[in-house]
């Protein structure tokens, strides 16, 4: 039953998009396939510790009818495919020094670290490769 | 009324061999349950992912039923649902809903 592995390099930090590839890490992560994600970018900001659920997502037209329809939150997504499946979730060590910050100073119990994208890219090559 | 003798064997060897007729598919001895998740208004994934999550912790052989409003539900689960090798005991559409069986099998 198990797929390739899937890697996803999100980069942005539009909802719509981090909304998609929760979606997919979740759902990839519940069917039997191994799945990272590489958080870096405007997409790092969506993870801070400090900011305040309600001002966590930034979106175009379908992020307001994502919050006003209540539809799945991201980060809850993500935890539910960490929790029933194979999901590994890293910062982007590049990321996190422009911002000066370490994994503690983002959300907690979602990310197994920080790493390199050369690594990242690495692994990749073993299964699909998503980037948003 | 007087006891058939081969009925009378087949309680003697019912007894002898500890036959448990209430016993479930997997051996246990309990009866297999139904779960149920109202999942009416949560959009994709949600309904999908909270089938997941009762499945996880029921035994083989119950069955969760969930009630999705989500039109994806209906193809999404039963595509899930052959993909983990589980049983789809139904998908049945009533009124505002889809109510959708899914059977545990392994």
């Amino acid at each position: 039953m198990a797929g390739p592995p899937l890697y996803i390099l999100l980069c942005s930090g539009e909802h719509e998009k981090v909304q998609i590839a929760a979606m997919m890490a979740s759902l990839g992560a519940v069917s039997d396939r191994p799945v990272e994600v590489f958080v870096s970018m405007n997409a790092l900001a969506v993870f801070a510790k400090a900011v305040p659920a309600e001002g966590r997502y930034h979106g175009g037209a379908f992020a307001r009818l994502m919050r006003d329809k209540g539809a799945p939150d991201a980060l809850d997504l993500l935890r539910q495919g960490r929790e029933l499946g194979d999901l590994k979730i890293w910062a982007c060590s590049m990321a996190l020094d422009l911002h000066g910050w370490g994994v503690g100073d983002l959300v907690a119990d979602l990310f197994d670290g920080a790493l390199g994208l050369t690594s990242f890219l690495s692994d990749a090559e073993r299964g699909q490769l998503v980037a948003l | 009324m007087s006891l058939r003798p081969d009925c009378f064997v087949v309680v003697l060897l019912a007894r002898t061999l500890d036959w448990n007729f209430a016993t479930a598919p997997d051996g246990s001895n309990s009866m297999p349950e139904r779960h149920k998740i109202d999942a009416r208004g949560a959009y994709c994934p949600g309904p999908l992912m909270e089938l997941i999550a009762t499945l996880r912790h029921s035994e083989i052989g119950d069955e969760v039923e969930v009630w999705s409003s989500d039109k994806g539900s209906a193809s999404d689960i039963p595509a899930w649902v052959a993909k983990a090798r589980h049983e789809l005991v139904g998908v049945n559409q009533e009124g505002d809903h889809w109510a959708i069986v899914v059977r545990k099998a392994r």
